[in-house]
């Protein structure tokens, strides 16, 4: 049958999956009745979490869905992972199934490190046998080895994650769903799970991974869907759907005005941004301005204007203050209307989109007078800067400077007998 | 060859809902080990509360029911019978207690990860069984400090304790269910769990309750249970022996509260994860 091959290559199908949730409080003696006799249902007790979705995985594609809170992530997620049923539609999975919604969902406090190993791994699916197999893999990777018969309400918030992550990365499904799992631990350990994802989306596994983590998105995808108020929005390269969510959720307008709070001491009232050149776009080889207005309405020292640029992933690119230039570390403000402006110097950021944020620095670090939600804007390269200076690749990172790279001397014959030759150099040096 | 799921709404049956917690019968393994484990972690004499519990109770029992009131169980030890037909009263009501509130109490497990939710109230049973066992070692070494001997009747009792886990596998699917709506549930349990004790053969005999009630009484499933333990435990005795039709009554009554059971937890489980 030509229509069951068809299928047979796409790990996910979901054909017109929507779900439905009934609105309403804690039970009442009238919903018991209400249960028990199943009376008319009406169109607004309900709310649609997901719309008509659809979409098919093929095997080894790492699909990343993104949307704001209360998009249908999390239901389409809870639904594939047959948590809860759909009201209409149908999925059709292919493959052995984990998902992972949470980390250390069924972990218990009275048990140690080793009895939660077992137990949290057969909740995730895995057989005794595989925990076995892959015990001292976890063990090691979760680096608790010597805690491993501590009860784990003993653990620091620290040792408890990563046990709990060291277990869930070794499942060894076919189709992989993951919820949000990298938003826990220290950096350090972040680093090591983001490895770890890697490798699994780099094992020809299929992956279905929900993140507001853009980076993470756009790194380890090769594909993403966007949803937004239930429906499938957008589907294609992760790229493009990352930052087409960024764009809708921020506006991409050159200057943002904000009212008069009467009840701040200072506040930010505009926002804007600047270039030179005559056509509308910003490129990252002049220099940007920056402009910022505030308003103080009594007397205050202290306080510093301060922007935040940060880069696609919400990554923190650069933090300014305006102070850094201030000749003397506090200054006092008279009531007034102050404007301020500071300029990126070209060939800073690479090409991509950036948010500004600004917000008044107060007191303790992290206190802050006001804050703004900014402004999106997108730097371009003009036309031949990249391929004409650099050649044609496209460089990573979220800076692209020139740097100084002194010119090559050259400082032996090419290698005849490799290492005895580099020796001789590294001597030299 | 790769295993294909396919999720619909109102998808599975119960038959395939009975046969997908058979696949995760190493799940409801854990599951009760792991209540097994956390129930004694903190206490100080551990596992010995399994046997404390039940041997103050017929302690207590032995003093109020047959020392005070004056119940009498002809020619067997009173503590012996009592034992007997109170060794799987415990475990009936441990299994029912549990099982009604595992979902509430694994509401994070419900919300979190699949498995077929059958799986949880089972596993409460089968930890309830551990229990049990341990208690009926206890038996062994009453029996023996008697100096009786059980009759070959006794090959019966995984007979009478399979009926009872079915029994709280039946009332307790139907009651974990609701509960997850209604909690109130969880408050009128215990109530419920002494108003039945006392409805059931434990400590007086089948044979002193008045004729004229038995048509109702009968109906409680457990007193064909009650009376089997001591039928399958004891020596042969004019207040031990079960009547053929107490028992037929007794299975199909139990089967009924098994299908009803399953009904109710299978109309009302998809909803589970939304709810709970």
């Amino acid at each position: 049958m030509s229509s069951q091959r068809q299928q047979n290559s796409a790990a996910i199908e979901v054909v017109g999956l929507s779900k439905r949730y009934r609105l309403g409080g804690p039970p009442k003696l009238s919903r018991l009745r209400q249960w028990l006799s199943r009376p008319v249902e009406r169109e607004t007790d309900y709310i649609w979490s997901l719309r008509d979705v659809g979409f098919a995985v093929h095997e080894g594609e790492v699909l990343g869905i993104v949307g704001r809170n209360g998009a249908g992530k999390s239901t389409l997620l809870k639904v594939l992972s047959r948590i809860t049923e759909p009201t209409t539609g149908r999925v059709v999975m292919r493959g052995r199934v984990s998902s992972l919604l949470e980390v250390g969902t069924g972990f218990h406090p009275d048990l140690t490190g080793r009895e939660n190993i077992f137990l949290n791994g057969s909740i995730l699916g895995m057989s005794r046998n595989e925990i076995q197999r892959q015990f001292d893999a976890i063990v090691e990777f979760a680096d608790i080895a010597r805690f491993l018969d501590t009860p784990v309400k003993r653990y620091s918030s620290g040792m408890y994650v990563r046990l709990a992550f060291a277990v869930a990365a070794h499942l060894e499904p076919e189709i992989l769903i993951i919820d949000e799992v990298l938003a826990v631990g220290d950096v350090a350990f972040q680093r090591k799970c983001l490895g770890a994802m890697r490798n699994i989306a780099g094992s020809g596994r299929t992956v279905l991974f929900v993140s507001h983590n853009m980076a993470a998105i756009n790194h380890f995808c090769t594909r993403a869907l966007r949803l937004r108020e239930g429906r499938l929005v957008h589907d294609g390269k992760p790229a493009d759907v990352t930052s087409g969510y960024i764009a809708d959720n921020y506006s991409n307008e050159r200057a943002r005005r904000w009212p008069f709070d009467p009840s701040k001491r200072m506040q930010i009232r505009a926002l804007e941004i600047r270039d030179d050149n005559a056509e509308n776009v910003l490129y990252r080889t002049e220099p940007i301005e920056i402009r910022l207005t505030y308003e103080v309405s009594q007397p205050v020292s202290g306080a510093d204007p301060e922007l935040t640029i940060e880069s696609s992933d919400g990554g923190v690119v650069l933090q300014t203050r305006e102070l850094d230039c201030a000749e003397q570390g506090s200054v006092r403000r008279e009531p007034g209307i102050y404007t301020t402006c500071v300029t990126l110097p070209p060939r800073l950021l690479n090409v991509g989109s950036y948010l500004v944020r600004a917000s008044i620095a107060w007191g303790a670090p992290h206190e802050h007078l006001d804050s703004r939600d900014g402004l999106l804007f997108e730097l371009h390269d003009p036309e031949g800067e990249m391929t004409t200076r650099s050649g044609a690749r496209r460089r990573l990172g979220v800076l692209c400077l020139n740097l100084p790279w002194a010119p090559p001397t050259r400082v032996s014959e090419a290698s005849v007998d490799g290492d005895a030759q580099l020796q001789t150099v590294a001597s030299d040096l | 060859m790769q295993p294909v799921t396919v999720i619909e709404a109102n998808r599975s049956g119960i038959l395939a809902e009975i046969r997908e917690s058979w696949r995760y019968r190493e799940l409801l393994g854990f599951l009760a080990w792991r209540d097994i484990r956390v129930r004694y972690r903190h206490t100080f004499v551990g596992f010995a509360w399994a046997l404390i519990e039940p041997f103050l109770t017929v302690v207590a029992f032995t003093l109020l029911f047959n020392r005070i009131a004056g119940i009498e169980s002809a020619d067997i030890p009173y503590p012996l019978y009592c034992y007997a037909a109170m060794l799987v009263w415990n475990f009936f009501a441990r299994a029912l207690r549990d099982s009604t509130t595992s979902f509430v109490t694994n509401a994070t497990l419900v919300r979190k990860v699949y498995f077929p939710r059958l799986v949880l109230p089972t596993a409460c049973i089968v930890a309830a069984g551990v229990d049990f066992a341990c208690a009926l070692v206890m038996y062994g070494a009453m029996l023996l400090y008697y100096g009786i001997t059980p009759t070959w009747a006794i090959l019966t009792l995984p007979f009478w304790v399979a009926l009872a886990a079915f029994n709280a596998l039946g009332v307790g699917l139907a009651l974990a269910a609701i509960n997850v709506r209604f909690r109130d549930i969880t408050q009128a349990l215990p109530f419920l769990l002494q108003l039945w004790l006392l409805a059931t053969p434990i400590a007086y005999p089948l044979q002193s309750v008045p004729a004229s009630w038995l048509g109702w009484y009968l109906l409680n499933p457990l007193v064909a249970v009650a009376q089997g333990m001591r039928w399958a435990l004891l020596p042969e005795s004019t207040v031990t022996t079960v009547d053929p039709q107490l028992l037929v009554t007794s299975v199909c009554i139990n089967a009924l509260l098994l299908w009803a059971g399953l009904r109710v937890f299978q109309r009302s489980q998809k909803g589970f994860a939304d709810v709970i």
